[in-house]
């Protein structure tokens, strides 16, 4: 076993496992709890341009993968925040005019679907020594941001309205973060591939929060899961002579499944309805000479009376209904 | 002197309907008003626009005197939605409620002294000290009240927005958050708080406005309230 580690090709697929294994939960944490979870999968599919684009020019699959994944995810956040994807319509079509367009590109580029399967279901054995540093910065800036900014994103994920009122800058905050998803996309292409990277995003999120209390407790844990999910699997992949995506997806979700017959039970609460107050019979008052003078509000008295106000008119109360006023 | 809070003929729509339709709502710094009307009545819709969750179709608001697009000063706002609005996250009491305080917290920075202090502080006056690092989806509907209800607190707010607060809350809780808001109201807080009924809440209103079909039918002194 340790012999196949003192291979470099060895050394570069578990460094670079380790370094989505890091990077996919602590961005998914966020993904998940903003219920996104198909955001990652959808990137994916425009990430797939980018491939077959880089086929095409010959140039380095990884920077021009990030590239378009990176454009992709602020067109999906622009058409968010302007509203336009208010049905799911807008995003299924660039996904899946991301996934048509690479195979088309890749077929212009006289390679195939072949040439793509390996950015599908990664293909870690294939990692260079310039991917590691791209990876690297990429797995830095991403993993930074997600706990340099943890409570800002926290408060944006548990009531984003709220944290508008709180004069946090929502925007960016939601830029940044489907931003550092395109990155997770890009940096996972050779880990888990493209169709797999949403599992690595989500399945240790999911996991850890079977296991673990609070949001930063359960952010710190699914890193953690992430980091051990991803190696072990290289390992487990090469010693098997398995396909290195699948065999970290799976184990992932063994971890999940072990985690849910292990977690504490959950006891859910319904909130409770607040009750209205007892309304009263609808009684029109006799007419008096004075009504009109009742909605003069500054000539007499209102009381509260439920969700209403009467006004006090002598010994009773009357209340506006409409066009003429009732006995309360 | 300008108002904490000064709404002028404001309009607003929900999903391509008229909600509120031209609302005026003055409330000077230190005065506490009641923001009543039944069901539906564009009570929540109301605060929500005067924050800026909801856009202006028409008319205006200022934040202590400054327009609403131009206002930086969040620090001085506090809000606490109604319930049944708000998602439960994956987060503890403790997590929830401090992050009310970040809208006095630089960012990158870890929280002061303060910070802390105003958070066990704000826990405390809701009773939560000891439900602090239980998770929320695990709580009543009344404790998780408590909890926004304390988030808003730990910011210290100058204007506090309040949308059913004692929606669910037992009586004691009730009694406590009426306690709390008196003594921050002799401090000087300001209080714009949506209620079904005034319960220990009757003795901080100053004026009370109430809504009915998103038009304000009432805006002055309460005699006092009568259940039949
Ligand atoms: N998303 C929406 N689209 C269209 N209309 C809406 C929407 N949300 C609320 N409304 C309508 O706006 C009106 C005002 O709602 P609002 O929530 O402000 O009432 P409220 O006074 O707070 O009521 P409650 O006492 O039940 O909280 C209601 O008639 C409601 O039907
Ligand atoms: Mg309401
Ligand atoms: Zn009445
Ligand atoms: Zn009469
Ligand atoms: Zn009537």
């Amino acid at each position: 076993m340790f012999e196949i580690l003192s291979h470099p090709f060895m050394q570069r697929a578990l460094i670079a496992a380790a370094l989505s294994g890091l990077l996919a939960p602590a961005v998914g944490m966020y993904i998940v709890q903003r219920r996104l979870s198909l955001l990652g999968d959808g990137l994916g599919h425009v990430a797939i341009v980018g491939i077959g684009l880089a086929l095409l020019t010959g140039a380095a699959p990884l920077p021009v993968a990030a590239a378009v994944c990176i454009l992709g995810a602020l067109t999906v956040e622009w058409l968010r925040q302007s509203g336009k994807a208010s049905s799911d319509t807008g995003l299924a079509i660039l996904f899946y005019g991301g996934l048509a367009g690479g195979i088309l590109l890749a077929g212009l580029a006289g390679r195939g679907t072949a040439a793509l399967s390996q950015y599908l279901f990664g293909s870690l054995l294939t990692v260079t020594p310039t991917d590691i540093w791209l990876l690297g910065v990429l797995t830095a800036f991403g993993v930074g941001i997600s706990l340099a900014l943890a409570p800002q994103f926290f408060s944006v994920c548990a009531d984003e309205g709220y944290a508008r009122t709180q004069g946090l800058p929502v925007g960016l905050l939601n830029t940044l973060m489907i931003v550092s998803a395109a990155l997770t996309v890009t940096v996972s292409l050779r880990t888990v591939g493209v169709l797999l990277v949403s599992a690595l995003m989500v399945v240790p999120v999911a996991a850890a929060s079977n296991l673990l209390t609070g949001f930063r407790a359960t952010l710190s844990g699914a890193i953690v899961l992430g980091l051990l999910v991803s190696t072990s699997g290289t390992v487990v992949s090469a010693l098997a002579d398995t396909p290195s995506g699948a065999t970290i997806v799976v184990l992932a979700i063994a971890v999940f499944l072990l985690s849910s017959l292990i977690g504490r039970r959950r006891r859910r609460v319904p909130l409770s309805d607040p009750e209205l107050p007892t309304l009263h019979a609808h009684i029109p008052a006799e007419p008096h000479a004075d009504a009109a003078l009742a909605m003069d509000t500054e000539a007499v008295a209102a009381v509260l009376h439920g969700d209403h106000v009467d006004y006090l008119h002598g010994g009773h109360r009357h209340a506006p209904h409409g066009d003429h006023f009732d006995e309360h | 002197m300008a108002n904490a809070l000064s709404a002028q003929g404001v309009h607003a729509e929900l999903g391509g309907f008229g909600v509120l339709h031209g609302v005026d709502l003055d409330i000077a710094a230190g005065e506490t008003v009641a923001l009543l009307g039944g069901n539906g009545s564009g009570k929540t819709t109301l605060l929500r626009t005067v924050l800026g969750l909801v856009p202006l179709t028409a008319g205006s608001v200022t934040l202590y005197g400054t327009p609403l697009a131009q206002f930086n000063d969040w620090w001085r706002i506090g809000y606490v939605p109604q319930l049944s609005a708000t998602a439960v996250t994956k987060a503890t009491v403790a997590e929830i409620v401090a992050s009310g305080r970040l809208a006095r917290r630089r960012m990158l920075r870890p929280p002061s002294a303060a910070d802390h202090a105003a958070i066990r502080r704000a826990l405390e006056t809701m009773r939560l000290t000891e439900l602090a690092g239980n998770e929320l989806a695990e709580l009543s509907g009344g404790q998780r009240q408590r909890a926004i209800v304390a988030r808003a607190l730990a910011g210290e707010p100058d204007l506090l927005l309040l949308d059913e607060p004692l929606a669910g809350l037992d009586t004691r809780s009730q009694d406590a958050l009426a306690a709390m808001l008196a003594e921050l109201k002799l401090a000087g807080l300001t209080i714009c708080v949506v209620l079904h009924e005034l319960g220990p809440m009757a003795d901080l209103i100053d004026n009370a406005a109430v809504l009915r079909d998103g038009q304000r039918i009432f805006f002055g002194k309460l005699a006092g309230s009568h259940n039949v």
